[in-house]
């Protein structure tokens, strides 16, 4: 069977009746897929990663998060402020990552591995949601107070605005072709230039801008829970957080892949030129990701910073993982920052050292239904035998 | 009587070089590669240390390693991932040994 023509994609059916060789078909814009069959694949990897993300499986209700409210409490202001933002910040791009892998990449992708990675990882990313739902209920009375400002704070939206924009082009861009053909269209006042070619940059530029979210935006948070863990506050948030960054490290694993298959050519030819054309823009969309999360770092300091972490080493972490970040996919480092300044990070994010089941250690706050029993000796002090 | 050359052969440990300069001798008392360059203070960055995130990708500039399972990150053909893999023969790394114990060759030296 011959792979479908590159240079016309049938509009999407959600079971595309012509018998094709899946194995032969590219990544995207190939035929839809029809048969969810696993037995034959075109790139294991993805098959991997479902498998992998299948075994992190995880749900928030399981971590005891109660003693956070009484950690939270007694956080000074800016501290509060610090924790509270970040995690107002981290709902705002898993609500985005929750939904728009399955809206914009469904449509074009044309093999059932792939397509069934994407699905499977943005499911996970819903449950990340729902986890900061069980957090923000915990260590406030009204949750709406925090919720309702996520639309509204402007610090927020300036992040929001530069993540969904990507998606929501490729989704125009993905939609008036389905409808209207190759052409240049006005739809709503706004005219389209739209051609497969067009709409193969807007998903090589929306993949870039969807590692440079998982890669580096998640990681600012990520170092701000792990720095309260550090010091023993809010410990049920830091467990939840860190099954949060072990999923987010295979997402960012799956983007890679996604990237360098797009980048090497032998999948769409055209998409590897598109690789090359796209270079400097995708340089500038890394860059301009960690500047703006170097900027966020400002703005969770303003009050104060908190011990073991400041927005100097914030943003010189942000500095150093931009570098590694842009390395693996294949990009110039921008930074001059050679050394990791925050070396216990890698404590936090050691995936075996995430409980996996809880009858497996005794980690506190991992009891599921249980009441988490603190003995303490002294308890014992007026034990008679 | 014949004997097998394999016998024969001392069952020597591998050497780890970063850019040609000896560092460690690779022992079955370390878990992986990483752990062992990470008890020299190697800097190195890692995150998941399991094989799927690529944080720890290096370049192998010569020798073999093998892996204890197959990684998820993707790997260029002379690329390891130290994390789950260890030496099988003498390797040179591609990564600084700046500030790092090293035995120097006082002959040489």
């Amino acid at each position: 069977m011959a792979p479908a023509a590159m240079d016309t994609i049938m509009a999407y059916s959600t079971f595309c009746q012509t018998p094709n060789d899946a194995t032969k078909e590219p990544m995207f814009f190939g035929q839809s897929v029809n048969v969810a069959r696993y037995d034959q694949q075109r790139y294991q990897v993805f098959e991997k990663l479902i498998e992998k993300q299948l075994s992190f499986f995880w749900r928030p209700e399981e971590v005891d998060v109660s003693r956070d409210k009484i950690d939270y409490a007694m956080l000074p202001d800016h501290e509060q402020h610090i924790f509270i933002s970040n995690l107002k910040y981290q709902t705002l791009l898993d609500s985005i990552q929750g939904r728009s892998p399955n809206v914009a990449f469904l449509p074009l992708v044309s093999i059932p591995e792939l397509e069934t990675w994407i699905e499977t990882w943005s499911f996970s990313e819903t449950i990340h949601s729902r986890s900061y739902t069980h957090i923000i209920r915990n260590i406030v009375n009204d949750p709406s107070i925090i919720f309702d400002d996520i639309v509204t704070n402007e610090e927020i939206l300036k992040r929001a605005g530069d993540i969904s924009c990507y998606y929501d082009d490729l989704i125009e861009l993905t939609n008036a072709y389905n409808l209207l053909g190759e052409g240049t269209h006005t739809v709503h006042g706004k005219t389209l230039e739209v051609n497969l070619r067009a709409i193969k940059k807007s998903l090589y530029l929306c993949m870039m801008s969807v590692n440079a979210l998982e890669a580096i935006r998640f990681y600012v948070s990520f170092a701000c829970s792990f720095a309260f863990a550090e010091r023993k506050l809010m410990e049920g948030n830091a467990k939840i957080i860190r099954l949060i960054a072990r999923d987010e490290a295979l997402h960012l694993n799956g983007t890679q892949h996604i990237i360098t298959l797009m980048q090497g050519g032998k999948d769409d030819p055209e998409m590897a030129e598109i690789a090359a054309e796209c270079e400097q823009q995708a340089y500038d969309l890394f860059l301009k990701a960690a500047e703006q999360e170097k900027e966020w770092a400002k703005y969770l300091f303003k009050d104060g910073s908190m011990i073991g972490m400041n927005e100097n080493i914030l943003c010189q972490y942000v500095e150093y993982i931009t570098n590694q970040r842009m390395k693996s996919v294949n990009l110039a480092e921008p930074y001059t920052q050679t050394s990791n300044p925050l070396p216990w990070m890698k404590n936090w994010l050691e995936s075996d050292a995430v409980q996996v089941a809880p009858q497996e250690v005794e980690v506190s706050s991992y009891l599921v239904g249980q009441i988490d029993a603190k003995v303490d000796a002294s308890e014992f002090a007026d034990f008679d035998l | 009587m014949q004997v097998s050359l394999l016998i024969l052969t001392f069952n020597k440990p591998p050497i780890v070089s970063l850019q040609g300069q000896p560092v460690l001798l690779y022992t079955q008392q370390h878990n992986s590669l990483l752990a062992a360059l990470e008890f020299k203070r190697v800097r190195i960055f890692s995150e998941c240390r399991n094989g799927f995130c690529g944080a720890c990708k290096t370049k192998l500039i010569s020798g073999q390693v093998k892996y204890k399972f197959e990684p998820i990150a993707t790997l260029a053909a002379d690329e390891c991932l130290p994390c789950c893999c260890q030496p099988v023969t003498d390797i040179n790394l591609d990564l600084s040994a700046d500030g790092v114990d090293v035995v120097t060759n006082k002959q040489t030296a």
